[in-house]
Formats: structure tokens, sequence, C-alpha cells
């Protein structure tokens, strides 16, 4: 039980060989197109803090449900929401690039438009700043507390741990919904500052529910391959892909409530939101997320067996990893560089982020008891059975 | 054919999984389990399994096709008209496919499960044991020829030592598929 | 290797499987009902009553008989509507998503709560037939081949999607409620003294038998019909939503509303849920099985929802300001939170988001009076949000000399009354003819989870 998890130097070495190219790829891109690769980083970073964030919250679900299935595997989103720390050293570099990616940040666009002088009391630098720091230490702090209190836990056991995780939990929650769909009107709708809809941060709400979940199944499945998570059995497979495929259904379902609403209603002021990305170079991307976001996970989990299937689930990871960048690519580029590209920069600032991400949670996992051994239902876990 | 079956009645559904699975090891053919609620571990051990779901995924896509066809026929090919600037071929199909690929796919399927298993109302029927709506457990045991004296005997010995309280003999019929 | 220690006991009372059936079938056997429930009925008739002659004049002399105007064209009636279909929510809601995220508690609430739905849809299916003023041509909803062209069905509509998505649901639900009691019907069959009743309940549970086989396709069946009407009941009330969204009116379009229809709908159904199994387990002392821990959930998740809601109240208020619309400002800040409608944004305000909260107390989910009382606050909430959304859009819109209030009359008010009488009326029968705990679901759960004292001896040594 007091297992933990060894890094091997060749997992090490490989991916600080990702970061490098990363790295790389970014001081390249910046150079020679800085609009290009400020919408990378942006798409990345989003990227990854959406996985840790949505994993923090997954482990906040099981905490107020009291589920028990999953006692077991509890340390593996809360070695991910340790990324949310490098995330946000991470993020600062953005307010480098604000001046390329935000039509409002810029004095003169400001004084012209009646519209950006409305918001300018939230969109403004100052404000914005603020909200980065005060959101992420939130977030970081409220985390922490909570991997912290499940690690006491393990040392001393009793129930104590366990309801103060769970008050937490539900204070997690609370902030959560509200900084997180302030954080993402911040960072991915005022894009377009003249566009808004209100189930925009709902949307992506889920969609790092939904990734998280999915990075989370990805990564006990390859724990378990190692030899790791000994217990983990059919029963929480099959678990772990209903949160998947339910989640790809609600995430479809925010995705075609929005779509429907504004292809409905009509009004200029919203459908142009939707102009470049059903009638330009990005109309394949724009089906693609779909299909890829919630038709192939629905098609594909709907069968029992291949549902409890880790190698059809790693699968499944992989697939939904590039849907979940091509959701972030067109709520981005086509708001940004306005011209479809994926070359070299797009999947080297990936790779590079990729690496820094499973150094951060494998590294994280390995500092800690890979199984909370004093969970109250941790044996509800173990012996899993549906 | 039908034939006389050897009931063992118990009390609880752990002690009917473990006489199961001693009764099966014998070599003795367990036929069939009455319980008053569903025991997921008896359906592994008897091997048993339905094809219920690949029914009722082809309900729903017949459902979601004839949907899409009478919609697309009635506005686009048969009555061509415009409401409020919609195309004739528009996305509202989606919402009524989606709700009545559901209702396609939940009536057939509660229709597959009184077919298959040939329930409808005022179908009379006699139980085995009555009591095992309530709170028994019966392990059937189909008394077949190769049934001698000798292996009855072993038989009854066996029910009587993995705990049931009772074991009779039944004639009734059901249907059993 | 469920923990008892931590959750409670499921089941109180370390009942027998016959113990189970015995208390659970006991209001069913007995020979005379309840004088509360004679008097309940009554009172429940007489409001069906009133309704229906509320109905019957609204027929035959027109909507004019209500309160509504050339502005304020949707009244009580589609508010009614929308809180009646909310609360029907709950069913489906319990049983599916307590399901997916494996709430064990959900098998002695279930049954209670799908019937809840039937009811309930039932009631809200009433509303916009009556509103349609002509209710003789009501079957011009249904696509038939017809002489007028023949011009079929705007499909376009969320009118149309209405009724195909509410009618679903009601056939949907009923089905699924209908098979987890066939089994339970077999039970009666098999034991009940009277012959009659030996004989209507053997019609109902239709040859049911309990054989391996059989509880394989039984349940097979009933997940797939459950795992079916879980996105159908998050569509309804989408559409609902729809009904609203899809136009430009201020307040109405905006992207959010099915999210926060469908969340809304399940806040009610579950604080009516709360209201009925209090009331539930009072009168039939179901203490056992609807335990303090069970109301103790379905408080926290209350507690959850209403955050939630909270949040989406203030996702409104913020997306009106940020937009910059005036027309959207109009609405929000003028005609909601100050302006003519002030008290109803308060009042759902009030209910929804800030008494919840009390939840977070311990002491006040312990104290069921209290719970009780929360839970009649959320389905008034409830009722005024739809109110709010309702009548402040319509009643000032973009053209101020058109602006009108709208107050509904007596024949409003008693048809709602009627169909509080017709929920009711339902219910109680439900009470009476039903086995209103699921009995086969509760025997599943009940060993691992009842008191079993060498298990949590077992638990109690580790620590």
């Amino acid at each position: 039980m007091d297992k933990k998890l060894q890094l091997s130097g060749k997992f090490k070495t490989a991916m600080f060989v990702l970061i490098a190219i990363g790295i790389v790829t970014v001081v390249v891109g910046l150079i020679q197109n800085p609009v290009r690769m400020w919408a990378n980083l942006l798409l990345n970073n989003f990227y990854f803090f959406s996985l840790a964030i949505g994993a923090a919250f997954w482990l906040a679900i099981q905490a107020i449900t009291q589920s028990g299935w999953s006692a077991g595997l509890l340390r593996i989103p809360q070695a991910m929401s340790n990324y949310l720390i490098v995330s946000m050293i991470l993020w600062a570099l953005m307010f480098f690039g604000v001046h390329d990616l935000y039509p409002w940040t810029h004095a003169d666009a400001v004084a012209h438009d009646e519209l950006l002088q409305h918001k300018h009391p939230y969109l403004n630098l100052t404000f914005f700043a603020v909200r980065y720091v005060v959101f992420f230490l939130l977030w970081i702090y409220l985390t922490q507390r909570i991997r912290k209190l499940s690690l006491e836990e393990d040392k001393h056991g009793g129930l104590t741990y366990f309801y103060k995780i769970e008050f937490l939990s539900k204070v997690f929650i609370f902030v959560f919904a509200i900084t997180f769909s302030l954080f993402t009107v911040d960072w991915l709708m005022s894009l377009d500052p003249h566009w808004y809809s209100t189930i925009f941060p709902m949307k992506y709400f889920m969609s790092s529910f939904y990734h998280g979940s999915v990075i989370i199944t990805a990564i006990v499945v390859i724990l378990w391959k190692q030899g790791y998570l000994p217990f983990v059995n059919k029963s929480h497979f099959h678990d772990l892909s209903r949160y998947i495929f339910a989640l790809g259904i609600i995430w479809a379902y925010l995705w075609f409530s929005q779509y429907l609403l504004i292809w409905y209603a009509n009004i200029p002021e919203e459908t142009i939101y939707f102009v470049p990305r059903t009638l330009s170079y990005f109309k394949f991307f724009f089906y693609a997320e779909v299909v890829v976001n919630w038709l192939f996970p629905f098609l594909f989990l709907m069968w029992n067996r291949i549902a409890k299937n880790p190698n059809a689930l790693l699968f499944t990871a992989v697939v939904l990893s590039i849907g979940h960048w091509i959701e972030l690519y067109m709520t981005i580029f086509p708001d940004t560089v306005d011209k479809h590209y994926i070359g070299w920069q797009e999947i080297g600032t990936q790779l590079g982020f990729w690496g820094l991400f499973a150094l951060v949670v494998g590294w994280s996992l390995s500092k800690m008891p890979l199984i909370p051994k004093n969970h109250p239902y941790i044996n509800e876990s173990l012996h899993h059975h549906v | 054919m039908n034939r006389t079956k050897i009931l063992g009645i118990y009390e609880d559904h752990e002690v009917l999984l473990e006489a199961l699975d001693k009764v099966q090891s014998k070599g003795f053919k367990v036929k069939d389990v009455f319980s008053p609620f569903p025991i997921h571990e008896v359906w592994e051990k008897l091997d048993l399994h339905t094809r219920i779901p690949y029914a009722t995924f082809i309900y729903g896509a017949s459902g979601t096709a004839m949907t899409f066809a009478f919609l697309y026929w009635s506005s686009v090919v048969n009555y061509p008209l415009k409401f409020g600037g919609k195309p004739l071929n528009t996305l509202s199909f989606v919402i009524i496919m989606f709700v009545l690929t559901i209702l396609v796919g939940t009536i057939m399927t509660f229709l597959t499960l009184l077919w298959r298993q040939r329930l409808y109302p005022g179908r009379k029927v006699e139980m085995p044991d009555p009591r095992t709506v309530d709170d028994k457990f019966a392990l059937v045991i189909e008394k077949t020829d190769d049934l001698d004296d000798k292996k009855m005997e072993e038989l009854n010995t066996l029910l009587k030592e993995t705990g049931a309280i009772e074991i009779k003999e039944s004639n009734v019929q059901y249907y059993e598929k | 290797m469920y923990n008892t220690r931590v959750r409670g006991v499921l089941i109180k009372g370390n009942k027998s499987y016959s113990q189970v059936t015995k208390d659970i079938l006991e209001p069913l056997y007995a020979p005379k009902a309840p004088t509360w429930w004679k008097i309940s009925a009554f009172v429940a008739t007489v409001a069906l009553l009133l309704g229906a002659w509320a109905i019957y004049v609204t027929i035959s002399t027109g909507i004019g008989t209500w309160g509504l105007n050339n502005n304020v064209a949707w009244g009580w009636a589609i508010i009614n509507f929308v809180w009646w279909i909310g609360i029907g929510h709950a069913g489906t809601a319990f049983s599916i998503f307590l399901l997916i995220v494996r709430q064990k508690w959900r098998t002695s609430i279930n049954r209670a709560a799908e019937a809840m739905t039937i009811f309930a849809v039932m009631a809200a299916g009433l509303f916009p037939l009556i509103h349609m003023g002509r209710i003789w041509d009501g079957f011009f909803i249904f696509p038939y081949w017809n002489t007028r062209g023949p011009l079929w069905d705007n499909f376009n509509s969320p009118l149309f999607w209405d009724v195909t998505a509410i009618s679903t649901y009601l056939t949907a639900s009923f089905l699924f409620w209908y098979v987890g009691m066939i089994p339970d019907f077999a039970i009666i069959r098999e034991q009940a003294a009277s012959k009659l009743r030996r004989k209507i309940y053997g019609i109902l549970s239709f040859g049911w038998l309990g054989n391996a086989k059989g509880w394989l396709r039984f349940e097979t069946a009933a997940l797939l019909m459950g795992g079916m009407a879980a996105p159908l009941v998050v569509s309804v009330h989408s559409i609902v939503s729809m009904d609203f969204s899809v136009s430009v009116i201020p307040g109405w379009h905006t992207t959010i509303f099915p999210p926060y229809f469908v969340i809304g709908a399940i806040f009610s159904g579950f604080g009516m849920v709360l209201t009925l199994t209090i009331i539930m387990r009072k009168l039939y002392k179901f203490n056992d099985y609807i335990t303090d821990g069970h109301l103790d959930a379905v408080a926290r998740i209350l507690t959850f929802i209403s955050l939630i809601m909270g949040t989406a109240y203030l996702t409104e208020l913020f997306m009106a300001w940020y937009s910059g619309s005036e027309y959207e400002l109009f609405t929000f800040m003028k005609n909601r939170v100050t302006g003519d409608y002030t008290f109803a944004y308060w009042t759902m305000l009030t209910c929804n988001a800030i008494i919840p909260q009390l939840f977070w107390f311990k002491k006040i989910r312990k104290n069921i009076t209290a719970v009780f009382i929360i839970s009649i606050f959320i389905n008034i909430g409830m009722w005024f949000e739809r109110y709010v959304i309702v009548v402040t859009s319509l009643s000032k819109d973009f053209l101020p000399s058109g602006w009108a209030m709208y107050k509904p009359t007596f024949i409003e008010i008693s048809i709602y009354i009627g169909t509080l009488g017709l929920f009711v009326l339902g219910v109680l029968l439900f009470f009476r003819y039903v086995p209103m705990i699921a009995i086969h679901e509760v025997k599943h759960v009940l060993k691992e989870t009842s008191t079993d004292p060498s298990f949590a001896e077992n638990n109690s040594e580790k620590h």
C-alpha cells in the first residue's frame, strides 16, 4: 500500500526533450510570427490549466457525493491539480502578449469604441491582472489545502480530515464556479470584446471537467499497466468511462445549445462569432470539434465491452486530447490570427507543454503514497464491484 | 422437454451464491435461480447473456433515420415552405430527431422486454415456489435422466450441506428461455 | 464493502427481507384508508372540480377570461406549465443521475419521485392545451396527412418541439416507472389475502417470475430505458427554455437558458421530493426506510444546486452589464432588480439562492421541520423564477407605449389550484394503491447497507 511511484530516468529524459522542443519552438515562433505564437501559448496554457482545474473539480465532486469507488484513485487528480502552481507562473508570461491578442488593451481602440468604454471598468489591464492573481491564489490555496489534508489523513486516520475535505470541496466548487466563469470571460471571450454569450463560461467549465476526467482515466490506465494500481478492475474502468461518456454528452449539449440559439435568433451581433468559424478555412475544424469530442466517444464507449477495456480507454483519451486541442484552437485562433495555421509551431508548443505537464504530474505522484490508505471508503474502492 | 425440477430453497443470497458454486463444481447443472431481487453474480455463474442492448441500438438508430426521413420528406419534398427564414432542411430537425429517437427506443425496448420474457397483462403463471418473490432464494436443478438414485442422494446432501432450508421437487412449468 | 460507519445505515432496524415487504405493503393492504387520506382526497377533489369549472369557463368563453393583454400574452398558464414540468424532472433525475454517481440511498425514494413526475407532467401538459383557446383544434399539433395542402407542422417552432418532448417524456417516464413496479406487483399477486387484489395485481404484474434470465433482461432493459431517459430529461427542459430563448426578447434570448432551466428544474424537483418524502415518511412511519440520512443527502444536493442557481443569477446580471446592450440592461436592472417586479425578483433570489444556504449548517439539516419549511420556500422561489422570466420581459419590451402590467384573474388562479388538486389526488392514489418504495431495489441494498455488527467492528478496529 505504501508503494510510491518511481519515475524512470528514461521518462524524465524524454519529458525534458519535449520541454526543450517546446522552448525552442516558442522562441523561434515569437521571432517569426509573434501573434500566432502568443495564440499558441494561450491555447496551451489554457489547455493544461483546464486539465488541472478539471481534475480538482473531479476531486471535489467525489468528496461531496461521498463516492466510494474512486477513493483509491484520488492521488491522481491531486497530483494533476499541482500543475496549477506551474500554470500560474507560465500564465504570467502571457501578460507580455496581451497586446497581440486582446483588442481592448489598446487605448486608441477603446477611445473610439463606445462598447469598449462601457466595458472598461471590467476590461482594463490592472483589474485583469488583479483577477488573474486572486483567482490563481484561491485555486492553489484550496487545492493544496485539500491535498495536504488528504496526506495528513494518511498519517493519522480518523474522520476529521474526511469531513474537512468535504467542506473544503464545497467551498472550492463555489469559488470555482464564479472565478472560473470570469476567468474564461477574461481570457477567452474577451478575445472578441464585442461578442458575448452567457453559456460560454459553462461550456469551458464542462470542457475542463470532461477533459480532466479523460486525462485522469489515461493516467489510471497507464499506472495500472505499470502495476502500480493492482486493485483497479473492470468496474473502475467502467465507472471512469461512464464519466467520459456522460460528460461528452453534456459537452455536446452545451455546444449545441449555444450554436442553436445563436443560429435561430440570428442577431448580427451574435452570429458574427460563427462567421469566421463556419465560412472560412476553419470550417473543417468546426465540424471536427463536435465529431471528435462528442460523436466519437458517444458511439465508441456506448458498448459495454469497449467501455471496460483499458486499451480502448487509452485510445479514447488520446483522441479526446486532440479534441480538446481542436476546441481551444477553434476558440482562440479565428479571433486572433484569423488565418488557419497548423504547423510546427502548434505541434512543438503542444509537445513542450505535454512534457512539462507529465513531468509535474509524475513528480507530484512520486512524492506521495499512491493509494490513500486511511480514506474511510478505501475498502469500497479496493473491492469495487458493480 | 419439461422435466421435474429440484428446488433448493435458501434464505440468504450470499449463502445461495456459495451453494451455486459448490453444486456447479460437483458437476450438477444448475438450471435457474429464483430470487426476490437481481443478483449479478448469478448471471456470471450461469453464463447468461442478453442481446437487448443491441436491439435498443437498432431501434434508436432506425428511430433517428425514420424521423429524419419523415421530416425531410414532409418539409423539403412534399410541401416546401419557408418558416422564419430558416432553410428547408433545417437544424431544428436535430431536436425532433433526438426526442423521437428516445421515444422509439424506449417504447421498443419496453416491448422487447415483454416479448422476450413472454410478459403481458393478465398472463397467468404458477411459480415453482411463490416465496421466492419475497424472501427466499431457489436453486433450480433439472431432474435429468442421468440423475440416478445415487446422484440424487448426493445432490440432496450437497444442498443440505450448503445451507438449503428445504429441498423440494416441483412440476410447475414456466417459460425458461 | 459499504462503509456504514461513515455513511450511516441506509435501511434501519436490521430488517429481514420479509419484514421489508410487510412494512412497505402494509398501507396497501389496510382495509380502510386513514382519515387524513380521506380528508386530503376530499380537499384535492374539490380543488380539482374548481379547476375543471375554470377550464370550462375558459373554453366556453375564451382566453379573454384571463388577465392576459397584448403585451403579456403568456401569463400564469405558462408559468405554471414550466413550474410543473420542472417539478416533473425530479423522478428521472433521482433514478438516473443518482444511479450514475452511485448513490445507493436513492432506492427508498425513487419510486415516489417517479410517481410525482407522472402527475406533475400531466398537470403541466394541461396548460398549453387550454392556452390554445380552441382546444377542439388541438389535434392540429400533430403532423398528420391533412387537407390543408398538406401543410405540415412548422418543425422550426419550439412549440412543436415542446409537444414532442413532453409527450415523449410522459410516455418514457411512465414506462420506466411501470417496469420498476412489475416485480413488486408480483409480490402482491402471490401474497395478498384478498382474491380481488391477487387478480388485479396479477394482471398488472404481467406474469412476472423472478428467475435469473428474467432479472437479467429486466435490469438490462430498465438500465437502457433509464439511460435514454437521462438525456431526455435534460432535453425536455432545454426545449421548454427554447420556447423563450430562440426569440429576440431581452431577458429571454440568452444562451445559458437551456442548462439554467434544467438545473432550475432539478432544483425545484428535488425541493418537491423533499416536501413529499417528509410528508410520506411522517404519515406512513417510514422512518426506517427514509432515514434522516436520506433527507440529509437531498439537502446537501440542494445546497449545491442552490449555489449553481445563485451563480447563474449573477452570471445573468453580469452578462447583462457586460453585453452593453441597453435593452438587456433595462430588463435586468430596471425591470427586475428594481422596478415594478422587484418583489418577484427578490423573492426568487431569496428563496432559491439564499435560504437554501441554511443547509450548510448540520443543525438545520437535522431538523426535519426546518428542512420541510425550506423545501416549501424552494417550491415558491422556483415559481417566482418562472414568473420573473415570463412576465417581466413581456410586460415592458422595445416600445414603451405598449407597456402593460399583468395581473392574473380568478379563473387563472382556479386552474392553478385545480392542477394542484390533480397532483395531490394523483399522489394520494399512488400512496394507497401502489407500493410506495421500490421493494426489490431496497432488498438489493438491504444487506450490505444495514447494520451488520461484524462489519461495523471490522471497520472500527482499523482506526
